[in-house]
């Protein structure tokens, strides 16, 4: 099989799939979700082994890195810096927009700090000292 | 700048105009890893580089070479 007839068959099941469970909140039969899920891991999961080609490489895992890091670094500016401007407006003016403002430049610092230590756990693991 | 050139194109057609997809089935990566490559945008890590050379049987240096 190849990764483009792949990808075709899993976005095909991720949409019938993601249909049947909407359907299913709308009608109220929550329990067709319990054998979707199945149905589904039980069809798509197996044909990524059928991939015979090479879909996945170092070049990948870069681009992926690389993107994760820029997407992390730009959420905890956007939340710190939206969610200090958020604090300031609630002590002067807007006292109901504090716990939106908290939550956004917690759930930032806490992203920073997160990525800190799981860059310090895998720079020891690999060998580094910082 | 320090530079890698590669000669990954030529090999592929001293080897009877291997395709770009049988030699990124041979070396284990993406054609798009390939085509990287042979544009210079990519500098593949010492496996990579290694597993090339191996898909064509030459050594390490007949695929990619260091200039300063």
């Amino acid at each position: 099989m190849t990764y483009k007839k792949y990808r075709l068959i899993w976005v095909s099941a991720t949409i019938i799939m993601a249909l049947l469970v909407g359907w299913s909140v709308a009608s109220g039969y929550y329990w067709i979700q319990v054998p979707v899920l199945i149905v589904y891991i039980v069809t798509v999961f197996p044909l990524r082994k059928r991939v015979k080609e090479v879909w996945y490489d170092e070049r990948n895992s870069i681009i992926d890195l690389r993107a994760q890091s820029i997407a992390s670094l730009i959420f905890v500016f956007l939340s710190i810096g939206s969610g200090a401007t958020l604090l300031y407006l609630s002590l002067n003016a807007y006292p109901d927009l504090l716990p939106i403002g908290l939550t956004l430049t917690g759930s930032g610092c806490v992203l920073a700090l997160f990525f800190n230590l799981a860059k310090l756990y895998i720079s020891r693991k690999m060998g580094g000292k910082e | 700048m320090p530079k890698i050139i590669t000669n990954i194109r030529r090999l592929r057609f001293d080897h009877n105009e291997m395709t770009q997809e049988d030699l990124a089935n041979k070396a284990g990566c993406t054609r798009q890893t390939i085509i990287a490559l042979e544009q210079g945008k990519y500098v593949p890590s010492i496996w990579l580089a290694f597993q090339i050379a191996r898909a064509f049987n030459v050594s390490l240096e007949d695929v990619f070479q260091y200039e300063e």
